[in-house]
């Protein structure tokens, strides 16, 4: 009976805390069914099942692009910080030389500092370089914030990994790179994975660079684009159409965070503690 | 020939850190390093030829009067404002962090179903969450006041997000709610490498649960907990999404990050812009520091 009950206790501990996590996703899934004169209603249930603000959206030229920025932008973010992670996590987890307490030092500070503290040289880099208002401009400065942290996440990983392996593989005769790519990269697949998926969420909901670095919506990501829909008075803000966008961007976050959710947790914590 | 052998590892290790290098130095060190010249300059957006004004971007005295960043008002009211959301939140999503890892630690069939769920606030953009919780939080159409209103909490609607009473509170709460899961992976990962000897045996001798957490558990959680709250400290103190969204530029609630920002791409002024982004990055490098320190005294004192 104290098992059934400490079981009960348990689910409902756990039903209080999913109702605290989903109850401004609930709302915001409501709202987007909900348009024209309706969306400035209190509402706590569906009562129509109107898809029009989704239609409108994925019809529109403007946020279609937006959403087509933000994939291009991610994705390539993410597969630049794996590449250059697999490379720099391997030379810092498996060589010793003079210098890789200074690397791995560095790397830890830049992870650390305040993303506005790059700002203004980033602008000024950026203008140089003329990627203002373009998705280029995202894509470089996403990597200044994905990359410090997944060469940490990569270097712990990689160290968990026997060293018996590549030494052998060394003995047989094969170089550094080939002990990487045949050897190390296949074990490390999962951690491949998790990395793109992590460097992924970053760049996917980054702000600051995003609507600093973005002035028409040929370069605008998707949170940008959100944070631009607006009204003068409150009767005119679209509601409806803020939270279908809303939940437009996230439901792919939300399947990714289930599917991957032991392979984040681990991720993140491998990032954080072991280094 | 010796000599050589022994060089190879470390020239390839050169080799294979080399995109890193020219990733990292291109977005991050030599954009860190122009905003430190840049904050010593007369910059402007529409203007890159630029003369060195020394510390006048900071601060700087003329006829009795003090111009620069340090003599703006609304610059301290911006620091004010980060280190109370960075102090309040910071604490609180220690604490409930803490509660829901000992939670989610529990062995429990079906428990990896809560901690997916845990997760979501952390995983989704910010920009959607603060929106959706703008809307919640409506003065006129949200659920919130509407709620408090029927249980009589509340006698009229508040605007919770304008309102410059309630505004720091407001993005405080949802920050809350949005990292708080960060927390929690990061102190669950701490009480996993607890080796589980140490609670059965205080549990054997019969010690109470809430001793054992306090007396067994958290000493040895105490170097993830710095760490963590180290994390979330740098990091809530540059904060932006969550205010900028709720509140826009208010001068109630702006940030440090927020009042840069501003200073840049509304005044076009990067040099004061510059200066504000240094000051922010010497207080955190300043944390950093001390917390490292510390560490260091603490493990040679063998804690």
């Amino acid at each position: 009976m104290t098992a059934m009950r400490y079981k009960i206790l348990y689910w409902l501990t756990a039903t209080a805390i999913t109702a605290v996590v989903l109850f401004p996703i609930y709302f915001m899934f409501i709202s987007s069914l909900r348009s024209g004169a309706e969306q400035f209603q209190v509402a706590y249930f569906p009562s129509v099942l109107r898809l029009e603000n989704y239609s409108r959206l994925l019809t529109d030229k403007d946020f279609l692009g937006a959403l087509a920025n933000s994939i291009v932008v991610s994705t390539s973010v993410a597969l630049v910080t794996v590449m250059v992670s697999i490379l720099a996590g391997y030379a810092i987890a498996r060589i010793s030389f003079t210098g890789r307490a200074l690397v791995s030092g560095c790397l830890l500070a830049i992870s650390m500092f305040p993303q506005v503290a790059a700002l203004p040289g980033l602008f000024n880099t950026i203008q140089g370089l003329g990627l203002y208002n373009s998705v280029g401009a995202l894509i470089f400065s996403h990597l200044m914030l994905t990359v410090p942290f997944t060469v940490w996440v990569f270097a712990a990983f990689i160290r968990e990994i026997p060293v018996d392996l590549d030494e052998s593989a060394m003995m047989d005769g094969a170089g550094r790179l080939r002990t990487l790519f045949r050897i190390i990269v296949p074990i490390l697949m999962p951690a491949i994975a998790t990395t793109f998926v992590l460097a992924f969420i970053i760049s996917w909901n980054e702000f600051l660079y995003a609507l600093t670095f973005s002035l028409t919506p040929v370069s605008r990501t998707v949170p940008v684009a959100i944070s631009l829909l607006s009204g003068t008075t409150p009767r005119e803000v679209p509601f409806g159409a803020i939270n279908a966008a809303s939940v437009i961007i996230t439901v792919p976050l939300v399947i990714v965070a289930f599917i991957f959710q032991k392979r984040l947790v681990s991720g993140l914590s491998a990032g954080a503690i072991k280094g | 020939m010796l000599k050589n052998v022994h060089r190879r590892p470390a020239i390839s290790a050169w080799l294979l850190l080399l995109p890193l290098i020219a990733a990292v130095g291109a977005t991050a060190a030599w954009p860190l390093g122009r905003t430190f010249v840049m904050s010593f300059t007369d910059a402007t957006l529409g203007n890159p030829v630029t003369s060195f004004v020394g510390l006048r971007n900071y601060f700087y005295y003329e006829d009795g009067q003090a111009y620069g960043l340090f003599a703006d008002p609304e610059w301290w009211l911006a620091v004010r404002n980060t280190v109370v959301f960075a102090a309040v939140s910071v604490s609180l999503e220690t604490i409930f962090g803490l509660l829901l890892a000992l939670f989610l630690n529990i062995e429990m069939p079906g428990r990896n179903i809560v901690r997916a769920i845990v997760l979501i606030p952390w995983a989704i953009p910010t920009v959607a969450s603060s929106k959706a919780w703008a809307w919640t939080l409506n003065e006129q159409f949200g659920v919130i006041n509407d709620m408090l209103l029927r249980l009589g909490v509340i006698s009229s609607s508040v605007a919770w997000t304008a309102s410059s009473s309630t505004s720091l509170l407001t993005v405080i709460m949802v920050d809350v709610w949005k990292t708080t899961p960060f927390m929690t992976i990061l102190l669950l990962a701490g009480l996993q490498s607890v080796p589980r000897e140490c609670y059965e045996a205080s549990r054997i001798d019969g010690v109470p649960p809430l001793r054992n957490f306090f007396f067994v558990t958290l000493p040895l959680l105490v170097p993830t907990l710095s760490v963590a709250v180290m994390f979330r400290t740098i990091d809530a103190l540059g904060v932006f999404d969550v205010i900028y969204i709720l509140t826009s530029n208010n001068p109630a609630t702006i940030s440090m990050t927020g009042y840069a920002r501003r200073m840049l791409v509304d005044f076009q002024d990067l040099g004061g812009g510059s200066a504000a982004s240094v000051t922010l990055l010497v207080i955190t490098g300043t944390i950093i520091i001390g917390q490292l320190m510390l560490r260091r005294y603490r493990t040679e004192r063998g804690e």
